[in-house]
């Protein structure tokens, strides 16, 4: 029973490939429909990826677009030997990595973590989270209601980590006053966060 | 070892997943790893990779009509790039005038002679035609000509907005006119190049062999012989007319497909860009534009052109339909 199955997928997925590699001709000679069967199959698939990877939603957007507005641009190229998958991905490769890497040394990308390790336990479900973009720009206006010192206070702490003692040192002031001054400037930005209505009543406590 | 402790952890990662330690941990990592390793991990992830979050349909629907606005051929200009489908559906239409004229009495024959033939190359475009006497003519991006059925009977006239690049045929007895704007250029037979488009604020001719008389249209009227290798040059706003002597194949390399620089400034450099590939490009201020650009372009797509720049001044750029987004990292 499982072998009929099993055969059953072998032949299925057979007749994927043999349809892929049809497209991949089309697309080479310069068939639109081709490259509409192609892009209807794989934008979906690229743009999950890329938002797990730079977890922003406009940036995954126009690196597909760009990925595959240069597929067309290049479909003359195309090497047919390859997996559509493995050849759309040697076009998107470069781009994915050097927005990777802006992104996790985004200062507040640390943040932006630590808001999806709160939210995680409480009741919202992935779709609803926030994506880093959408998080940086709701915590850049939180900010702008802190002072100047609460501000470099924050910065110091939460963005590159440094302990209260640290960041006390570093700005000579008392290691009480470093806390203190982090408290009130968390309570505010934890104010100004909840009037989006997004439940960040756990973060940064 | 740690290979797969930096795979765990990328998993994690991408599955919103991580925790803040694990993070710097990962983020550790990454910046010590060279671009190849990191390449093949990414690599390695996609090849395994698995939707967990199904993206919004929004999403998909944008991302999809953004593709087709930018590559979706459209028929009008399907017909126009090609040159000889073009050159043949003219010469189609010549050979069905000159039947009329043949089999149709002398009066239709003078009305029909009195409608105009319109050559519109759409933006992006460049197309080569034939007229009656022979005559070669190249015209680029969104550029008109215009001519009357009876075109050569007693005089070659035609009417140019744009830029053209003629080959006229030698012929005496018939002098052959172009209207422009602003300039009136009559030969006899030379090559040239007239490069009059009305969002410009020159108007240029450049003349490769023979002797052409420009006069201009406006008072006082002004008028000059241009002698081979000469640019006559008519400023729109001072309404002078001026001539000078130089190489003309900066004129005349859009013909040959090539684009060629010789210590031209940026700003020139794109909007020579612009004129050959109908796009508009957005430069941001105070940066590059007077920067003196050398050198010589022969690729066709837009794109590989901009990908030179973008490698000699290092910057982004982003192509949205019809216009060009360049940017630079701080």
């Amino acid at each position: 029973m499982n072998g009929i199955i099993a055969r059953i997928i072998i032949s299925l997925h057979r007749n994927i490939m043999k349809n892929e590699l049809l497209h991949i001709q089309g697309l080479k000679r310069g068939s639109y429909k081709d490259f509409t069967a192609l892009y209807e199959q794989y934008v979906p698939y690229l743009f999950a990826f890329i938002l797990d990877i730079t977890k922003s939603k406009t940036l995954a957007e126009d690196i597909v677009q760009d990925v595959f507005i240069k597929i067309w641009t290049l479909r003359k190229d195309i090497d047919e030997t390859l997996s559509f998958k493995s050849y759309l991905f040697t076009i998107a490769r470069n781009m994915i990595i050097s927005e990777f890497r802006q992104r996790i040394h985004n200062a507040e990308f640390i943040d932006y973590i630590e808001y999806l390790n709160k939210e995680d336990k409480s009741s919202i479900t992935i779709e609803e989270k926030l994506d880093f973009d959408e998080f940086n720009k709701l915590l850049q206006c939180a900010k702008q209601k802190l002072t100047e010192r609460q501000r470099e206070i924050f910065v110091l702490c939460k963005e590159t980590g440094k302990s209260p003692a640290e960041v006390a040192e570093q700005l000579s002031i008392s290691d009480q006053s470093v806390r203190n001054q982090l408290s009130i400037a968390l309570k505010i930005l934890r104010k100004e966060l909840d009037k989006y209505n997004f439940l960040f009543s756990t973060f940064f406590i | 070892m740690e290979e797969s402790r930096i795979h765990i952890l990328f998993s994690k990662y991408l599955k919103k997943d991580i925790l803040k330690d694990e993070f710097i941990e990962f983020r550790n990592y990454v910046k010590q790893m060279g671009h190849a390793p990191l390449s093949n991990l990414i690599t390695s992830l996609w090849e395994d990779y698995e939707i967990n979050e199904a993206p919004s349909a929004d999403h998909i629907e944008k991302i999809i009509s953004t593709i087709i606005k930018q590559t979706k051929p459209k028929p009008y200009s399907l017909i126009l790039q090609n040159y000889r489908q073009i050159a043949a559906s003219i010469i189609l239409i010549l050979l069905c005038s000159f039947s009329a004229y043949l089999y149709i009495d002398r009066e239709q024959t003078r009305i029909l002679g009195e409608q105009e033939v319109i050559v519109n190359v759409a933006k992006g475009q460049r197309v080569g035609i034939v007229l009656p006497d022979g005559t070669n003519v190249n015209l680029n991006s969104e550029s008109v000509l215009s001519y009357r059925q009876n075109f050569g009977k007693e005089e070659r006239r035609v009417n140019l907005t744009g830029e053209g690049f003629f080959e006229v045929t030698k012929n005496p007895e018939k002098k052959f006119i172009v209207h422009t704007e602003y300039l009136n250029i009559e030969v006899l037979g030379t090559i040239f190049n007239m490069y009059a488009y009305e969002k410009t604020d020159k108007a240029e001719l450049a003349l490769v062999s023979g002797k052409v008389k420009i006069s201009t249209i406006e008072e006082p009227i002004q008028t000059v012989h241009l002698n081979a290798s000469e640019k006559a040059t008519f400023d729109k706003r001072l309404k002078t007319l001026s001539v000078e002597k130089k190489d003309i194949s900066f004129e005349t390399a859009w013909i040959s497909k090539e684009l060629v620089f010789r210590s031209i400034p940026i700003h020139e450099v794109f909007s020579k860009i612009e004129r050959k590939y109908g796009v508009i490009i957005h430069l941001p201020e105070n940066t590059i534009e007077n920067d003196l650009y050398n050198g010589a372009f022969e690729t066709e797509e837009l794109a590989d052109i901009l990908d030179i720049f973008k490698m000699h001044y290092q910057f982004r750029y982003k192509i949205k339909g019809d216009e060009v987004y360049i940017t630079f990292d701080k």
